[in-house]
């Protein structure tokens, strides 16, 4: 056993519980000279002067050691240790500790020596997790140069095929949370892309570099990533590579295509195959980097339609090339079987080892080529999506744009940050351009229409209701709680559940009091005017609705994770069938009869001002692009609130007849488990929370009918809740999904109801496979 | 999700369904009521709790991972011993997370050869009984998405998944935050 001088000397003195010790004064100093450094700002200028004083301290603080030469003011070179062996002095050390007896520095306690390895613990050292060549020194670029298995130039077209595929893989790993360090730059041309002498291969590793600071920009802008999704971080300085602009580089990698068609024209078959397979491996990188180039630049200024048509052009461009490069992945040199390496040349898997943080070894699996290439076609298609965001003009429809989005591309976290670059833009202003605030009470106008925005009304001309608006929407501002709701949807689905909790409880409860204050004082003011119309909730309303959506979600995404116990469903369901989805259509419903009301009376204004003035008679306004506000909404919500109602009845059905398994009674409480499993909703006034036992009393009620009509009843709600469904126009997947659960669970239900299987005490299954909320019922 | 909770991603949790069917009390020649119960006492045990654990888990745990729950919080570390020999084990902590005082339950395990006879339940039982001597606010405990046998063992008992921890494991599988709540 060998340690250090240092290690020795300060492991053997029990350094903390000695006065006057040597390093201790020697710590003390190296502390002060470090708060000196801070506070000087020219720290460079001084550096020099203070590493000397450190130096001299040395020599006063340990005059007998080694480490310091007495006299000495040289900088020190390292390595400084000398090694000694203390095998023997360290087993009659421990021989004197009592059994359970541990020796550490107080500083250091068992809680921080749980993030200790144990070194040569294959599960616990990094180092060990190599099953191959074990012993041997991994390869840098220039020692595989040196070896002669490096090939910068004269690559055949199978080799450059094999060495972009499993660029592509490791891009692709990286983007699905794998280290940098550990899978894309283990790839040693990516080290030295200048040194390569092969035209494509030397633009396309400057792309992916350049590629991979484009992605790590967008993603850290956007701030909806969490450790377990992305590693931003990396410790190698491979991040960084200032050689080329973006702008050049697209125009490099044109020209290396441009080079690779004129060359292919030259070849005979085979030959010419290969080249052109290079060649749009090539051009599909140039689009998805010119695609989030142009999404990153595009950040700095007002986004239109115009730009955002420019990228879905180039996105599209990019579909075209995916099958060209999916159907000649054969063509490239392959992984070697039982190798780490994604492919033969130019992969050192561990290069970066001495970067990788001294943890745990996390799963470094890279995917395989045709599925990175299914990512990358997804991807595409997700950042398309994403660009459709610009024709989401009002805070409802983006909010709902959003929220479907994030099913859809859920777990990709590029495509969620792009979405959020687009909205937001660098300043917080919609589409760069709309300052939020403005977005916000135009939303408002858009959704219920109140007087106190409406130029033609008394109110709006009222001196204080411009003040009073404007200060609700810089509260409103203020709180985050809008532009928060539309960036909880960018994060993974698992974090979207706590965020939403914390928005209602710290968003909506203040927002909704500022609400219902202001649509008070617009009451005031309306009542002491000519005209005595009562000022609505109008406010109060567009608030509502929007919380309820919240609390909807958070109950509804606990279905999604798996977190309800099947003893749990009865009052989850019961509280989306009978309060929250009933409370969401009547909000809607209000807001659509003040618009049409609203719609009717503007339509009547300007006939009565045209024929003062004895003009043609306006045109009537057409109907709304989609008939009537909120009307596929509304259907939509009357579904969701019958297949809840459907669920609650069955689960009650069930319970009456045992079939559900209860725990035990030792340590459980219902009322305690209700109360932490709806405690977002608790500080809510609107709607006030409802407590457990309403909860406990509708149970009663439900359970006191007959197990065959709660079947019965069941089987209505899912009957229902797939008419509701159908009238949806132009309905989408899920919406088709939804109509599959009903139509099988009605006829579970009417089977039950006929007494199907009703003697059986098993647990009927729920299965999520068809729709993430709601479950097929399986009977055992 | 704070540092701590960071730290504590080397639970495991081995024990076997044992809430479907009826308890029973008599399993390959084992009867149940020859099977005891003690609390931790020294460090001579430490051996035998890490390979009891140890024997099957995915998560890596260093000898200070044991030490620092079992050295600081031995009161709520069981041991269950049949003739001689120790067949299964649970490792705990309580201290004060935010505003509540929170139990965690680090580690659970029973030899294959003794499951479905409820040692695990028991185990459980015991260490939360002394957690509730000394006033726990709730208890949690985190374990892989898959583990369907500690989901049941923990549901039963009155815990509920209250939340899901993305890629928390170092092999990228999901975890499940489980919590029993006292208040």
């Amino acid at each position: 056993m060998q340690a250090c001088e240092k290690a020795d000397t300060t492991g053997d003195t029990e350094p903390c519980q000695q006065e006057n010790q040597p390093d201790e004064g020697l710590r003390k100093h190296a502390k002060d000279l470090i708060d000196k450094l801070y506070e000087n700002k020219d720290v460079a200028n001084n550096f020099d002067d203070l590493h000397e004083e450190f130096q001299k301290s040395l020599e006063l603080n340990w005059p007998n050691s080694e480490r310091a030469v007495p006299g000495s003011i040289q900088k020190q070179t390292y390595p400084d240790y000398v090694w000694k062996d203390i095998t023997k002095d360290f087993f009659q050390s421990c021989s004197e500790l009592a059994l359970g007896e541990l020796f550490h520095d107080v500083t250091f306690g068992l809680f921080d020596a749980m993030s200790a390895i144990e070194m040569m613990d294959p599960k616990m050292d990094v180092g060990m997790g190599f099953t191959s060549s074990k012993n041997a020194i991994p390869h840098t670029f220039d020692t595989a140069l040196e070896a002669g298995i490096l090939k910068l130039v004269d690559l055949e077209s199978s080799e450059l095929i094999g060495v972009f595929d499993a660029l592509y893989s490791c891009v692709v790993s990286w983007l699905e949370g794998l280290s940098l360090d550990q899978i894309l730059f283990t790839c040693l041309y990516l080290h030295n892309p200048m040194a390569i002498e092969d035209k494509s291969l030397k633009v396309f590793c400057i792309a992916i570099r350049k590629l991979v600071t484009l992605i790590n920009q967008c993603i850290a802008q956007c701030n909806v990533n969490e450790e377990e999704d992305f590693q931003l971080f990396v410790s190698s300085n491979y991040n960084f590579f200032p050689y080329m602009q973006n702008t050049k580089i697209i125009q490099s990698l044109k020209e290396a295509e441009d080079d690779l068609v004129k060359k292919a024209k030259t070849q005979s078959s085979p030959l010419s195959e290969g080249t052109l397979a290079v060649m749009h491996r090539l051009r599909f990188l140039r689009f998805l980097f010119h695609s989030l180039h142009l999404f990153q630049t595009k950040r700095k200024d007002p986004i239109g339609e115009h730009e955002i048509a420019e990228i879905q052009k180039i996105l599209s461009s990019a579909l075209e090339v995916i099958p060209l490069i999916q159907k000649t992945i054969s063509k490239g040199t392959q992984p070697e079987e039982n190798s780490e390496a994604p492919n033969p040349m130019g992969f050192s898997p561990r290069v970066n080892q001495r970067n990788v943080p001294p943890t745990f070894p996390r799963t470094t699996k890279i995917v395989d080529r045709e599925t990175s290439l299914k990512f990358l076609e997804e991807l595409v298609h997700r950042l398309k999506l994403a660009c459709k965001v610009i024709y989401q003009k009002d805070f409802h429809s983006a909010l709902n744009f959003f929220l479907d989005f994030s099913k859809k591309s859920g777990q990709c976290l590029l495509s969620r940050s792009i979405l959020q670059n687009i909205f937001f833009g660098e300043n917080q202003c919609v589409f760069g351009s709309i300052p939020f605030k403005d977005f916000l009470r135009d939303s408002i106008k858009l959704f219920i229409a109140p007087p106190a925005l409406n130029s033609r009304t008394a109110l709006s001309n009222h001196p204080s209701t411009k003040i009073q608006i404007d200060n609700f929407l810089t509260y409103c501002m203020s709180m985050h709680t809008f532009v928060y709701f539309l960036q909880i949807c960018g994060f993974n689905r698992a974090r979207q559940r706590d965020k939403f909790a914390r928005l209602i409880e710290d968003g909506f409860v203040n927002v909704q009091e500022e609400a219902a204050r202001l649509d008070a004082h617009f009451n005031t003011i309306a009542l002491k005017g000519d005209s005595y119309n009562p000022h609505m909730a109008y406010f109060g309303t567009w608030n509502l609705y929007h919380c309820l959506k919240a609390m909807s979600l958070y109950l509804l995404s606990g279905f999604e994770l798996e977190l309800y116990s099947v003893h749990e469903y009865l009052y989850i369901f019961w509280y989306l069938y009978e309060y929250l989805f009933g409370f969401i259509i009547t909000a809607l419903k209000r807001a659509e009869s003040i618009v049409i009301e609203q719609e009717q009376l503007d339509i009547h204004h300007k006939s009565s001002l045209s024929a003062q003035s004895k003009q043609r008679k306006p045109k009537i306004k057409k109907h709304r692009k989609n008939g009537i506000p909120f009307r596929q909404e509304i259907f939509l919500n009357t579904a969701y609130q019958n297949i809840c109602g459907g669920y609650y009845k069955a689960i009650g059905a069930f319970t009456k007849e045992d079939k559900i398994r209860q725990p035990l009674q030792i340590f459980d409480s219902e009322y305690i488990r209700f109360n932490h499993r709806f405690a977002p909703f608790a500080t809510l006034t609107s709607p006030p929370p409802i407590p457990y036992h309403e909860f406990d009393m509708m149970r009663k009620h439900l359970l006191r009918s007959n197990a065959n009509d709660l079947y019965i009843s069941a089987a209505t709600h899912f009957h229902e809740a797939r008419l509701n469904l159908e009238y949806i126009q132009n309905p989408d997947q899920e919406v088709l999904q939804m109509i599959q659960v009903a139509k099988v669970n009605y006829v579970v239900m009417s089977l039950l109801a006929k007494g199907h299987k009703r003697e059986s005490k098993s647990q009927p299954v729920f299965d999520y496979s068809q729709h993430r909320y709601f479950p097929v019922i399986k009977l055992n | 999700m704070d540092s701590e909770e960071n730290k504590e991603n080397n639970d495991e949790h081995f024990v076997n369904d044992d809430t479907i069917k009826p308890p029973s009390n008599h399993l390959n020649g084992v009867v149940n009521d020859e099977v005891s119960y003690t609390q931790y006492e020294s460090e001579l045990q430490m051996k035998d709790i890490m390979r009891l654990i140890q024997s099957e888990l995915s998560e890596p745990y260093s000898i200070y991972t044991y030490r620092y729950f079992i050295y600081n919080w031995p009161k709520l570390c069981f041991l269950a011993s049949f003739k001689n020999e120790y067949v299964g084990a649970i490792v705990c902590k309580l201290d004060m997370h935010i505003n509540s005082k929170r139990g965690y339950i680090a580690m659970l395990a029973v030899k294959k050869e003794y499951r479905k006879l409820k040692i695990g339940t028991t185990l459980v039982q015991k260490a939360i009984e002394e957690m509730l001597a000394d006033n726990a606010d709730e208890v949690v405990l985190e374990t892989e998405v898959q583990n369907i046998p500690a989901l049941r063992l923990y549901e039963n008992l009155g815990f509920v998944r209250d939340k899901r921890l993305f890629r928390y494991y170092l092999n990228g599988v999901d975890a499940l935050r489980l919590k029993l709540w006292f208040r």
